[in-house]
């Protein structure tokens, strides 16, 4: 014969639920959404910096300069702002670099470990083929960390530098013609430019 | 036992309602965030035709200021975004979705 939930049991556990989701409400979401910690366990559990990070990334400074910080033979890069050169501060680069005809390019910030990168560039034409990788400072084996690899024209993302050391972008060009790339990047970082 | 089975099987399945709703406001922009977005999207015009009416814009619009950029309107779930050009004195009119999406951009002669 089934057994059916009493009335009774089904009040108990709805009141229960009721006072769980209330504790995990002021505990957990209102620190990590709102900053809002009432009980202090939200800063205990480092989730108030979750509502503090999402209240700045807006707010980031960006100065503007107009300057060009690297050339190569064919290659061009140019930035109309100004890098950050502390890790205290968040800034956006917007940098433009071409791809020569059948040549590939690697474009690299230095980034200590755990800081972020979010990022987004584009083609002005044909896609490319990429790998968005890492090199640990001081490695001398050649070891490197590929965080995406793909052929695309454009792509938005993000990432967190496992390790202190270079990272950015390998384009390959593989068709007749150069191909412009737009990169804009906010974070923190220092840019290193254009590895030979 | 069993009880007290059905009453923790009830308590998984309500429990993350109220997670969920915590979230529900994710993926709407405020004012600010909104200006970003405009700025990061001219920078991207300057360097390619998006498709948009006011086509590939200008180098000269690379130099123009967050600052320079204001929301003028914010009704019916868009947001209507100027942003002024002082060294050509050309206006940029940009209609943005409240998640972020720029719909339209319309370059004008007036400042």
């Amino acid at each position: 014969m089934e057994q059916s939930v009493s009335l009774t049991t089904l009040i108990k556990a709805s009141v229960a639920a009721i006072l769980l989701a209330g504790v995990a409400f002021v505990s957990f979401i209102l620190p990590a959404e709102y900053n809002i910690d009432p009980t202090g366990f939200g800063q205990k559990l480092g989730l108030t910096v979750l509502a503090q990070s999402a209240e700045a990334a807006p707010i980031a400074p960006q100065s503007k300069t107009n300057s060009v910080v690297s050339k190569s033979n064919s290659v061009v890069s140019k930035t109309n702002c100004a890098a950050s050169k502390t890790n205290s501060l968040a800034s956006e680069n917007v940098i433009e670099i071409t791809v020569p005809a059948n040549q590939g390019i690697e474009y690299k910030l230095q980034m200590n470990q755990h800081d972020k990168l979010t990022y987004e560039w584009m083609t002005d034409g044909d896609p490319l083929y990429f790998d968005l990788h890492g090199e640990p400072e001081g490695d001398t084996t050649g070891y490197f960390e590929s965080y995406a690899i793909a052929t695309l024209g454009t792509m938005k993302g993000s990432f967190i530098a496992p390790f202190d050391g270079s990272h950015g972008w390998y384009w390959k060009n593989t068709s007749a013609k150069a191909v412009a790339i737009q990169l804009i990047v906010n974070g923190h970082y220092q840019i290193i430019g254009l590895k030979p | 036992m069993k009880n007290f089975l059905r009453t923790l099987l009830l308590l998984t399945i309500i429990t993350p309602t109220s997670m969920v709703l915590a979230h529900s406001n994710h993926g709407t922009i405020d004012a600010q965030s909104a200006i970003q977005i405009a700025s990061k999207s001219i920078q991207q015009m300057t360097f390619k035709d998006l498709g948009y009416q006011a086509g590939k814009l200008d180098a000269n619009w690379k130099a123009v200021p967050i600052e320079d950029i204001e929301v003028i309107d914010s009704e019916e779930g868009f947001y209507v975004l100027r942003a002024a050009n002082k060294a050509t004195n050309k206006s940029l009119y940009l209609k943005m979705t409240v998640t972020g999406q720029l719909l339209e951009a319309i370059e004008s002669n007036e400042d």
